[in-house]
């Protein structure tokens, strides 16, 4: 892959890594993320 | 850095030492036995860490993928995606090398002396593609495809799989009694995986890393094109095999420098004595 389109690829990836995170703050999957984590997962740790 | 490879091997654990403490700063959850519950977790951390840990001030990319796919209203993630491609893009397995708490537990488990072992190469192969089956099915596949009643699908790494979660439970575990009431045979099950991998890891190096880490598996995606890239110049290399003996993943560092399995913990580098081995980050002005 040359140098250029290297280049391309990454500028285009985090363009889009961007955009979805911003995405996905606007549709409230960040809430879903937040009220995940601060309760104690108890799958995590193995709890049934 | 060349040629100085305990020094450099010094420097990495005390960076993957400060990465820990910064990614689990809540003193205060392992005093208590409670876990952090600021807006921060909202984000997600590049590095696979519980947020049950009573120290974590960020959540999962993991956990979060499974979280928001297995919810009622979610079967897509732009939210953690975005987050891990952001990651993949910018760090890839140099998280793995440097920054994952999980990482560290592996490394300082094989400094332990016992006699190390060699993982049969045809069998090695073929584990290798574990992780990426781990992420495709238990991380992205089943918390979408299978749901109960109330349409909620199920953190199925985390629940059956995540040596991780299993150690976050420990530290709560000691200090909060009310939860060892609901101990059974999930916590028996997670406990034998967390012991192989603790086990396994003082006789193999990082088999977490090798053979189960989604993380890992997603990261790798981007090593050929991430923007931390290691160069290998063959004009220069004298076929002393140094780089390739150092290697903690067994990476044919003459012929793959950039393999998805590659760490990018520098060990090539640091032990390569005439300099062949060199690493860039950011973007490339000129073809290598």
């Amino acid at each position: 892959m040359t140098a250029k389109r290297k280049n391309a690829l990454r500028i285009a990836v985090i363009l889009i890594a961007v955009l979805f995170i911003i995405l996905g703050v606007f549709r409230k999957e960040a809430n879903v993320v937040l009220s995940k984590a601060k309760a104690i997962c108890f799958a995590c740790i193995g709890l049934s | 850095m060349a040629g100085k490879p305990l020094e450099h091997e010094k420097k990495r654990t005390l960076v993957q030492i400060a990465a820990t403490v910064f990614f689990n700063g809540y003193a205060m959850g392992f005093a208590k036995g409670q876990i952090f519950k600021g807006k921060t977790k909202m984000l997600c951390v590049p590095v696979l860490n519980c947020y049950s840990c009573p120290g974590a001030l960020g959540a999962c990319p993991i956990g979060s993928l499974q979280s928001v796919l297995s919810s009622r209203k979610f079967r897509f993630s732009f939210y953690v995606l975005g987050f891990l491609m952001l990651f993949g893009i910018l760090l890839g397995r140099l998280v793995c090398g440097f920054l994952c708490p999980f990482g560290l537990l592996q490394d300082l488990l094989h400094k332990i002396p016992v006699k190390k072992r060699k993982v049969n190469a045809k069998v090695d192969r073929v584990l290798r593609y574990l992780k990426y089956v781990v992420l495709a099915v238990l991380v992205i596949l089943l918390p979408i495809m299978i749901r109960d009643e109330m349409n909620m699908g199920d953190t199925w790494f985390c629940r059956y799989i995540c040596p991780a979660g299993t150690l976050a439970g420990l530290s709560l575990l000691a200090m909060n009694p009310t939860l060892s009431s609901a101990l059974g045979f999930l916590f028996s099950w997670k406990m034998c995986i967390l012991l192989i991998v603790v086990i396994s890891s003082t006789l193999v190096h990082r088999p977490f890393c090798k053979y189960l880490c989604p993380l890992g598996a997603f990261y790798g995606l981007f090593s050929k094109f991430g923007l931390y890239q290691m160069h290998f110049d063959s004009s220069k290399c004298t076929g002393c095999g140094k780089c390739e003996k150092e290697c903690p993943m067994d990476v044919r560092c003459t012929q793959d420098i950039n393999s998805a399995e590659c760490i990018r913990c520098g060990k090539c580098k640091a032990s390569c004595p005439v300099h062949a081995i060199t690493s860039t980050f950011g973007f490339d002005f000129k073809d290598r």
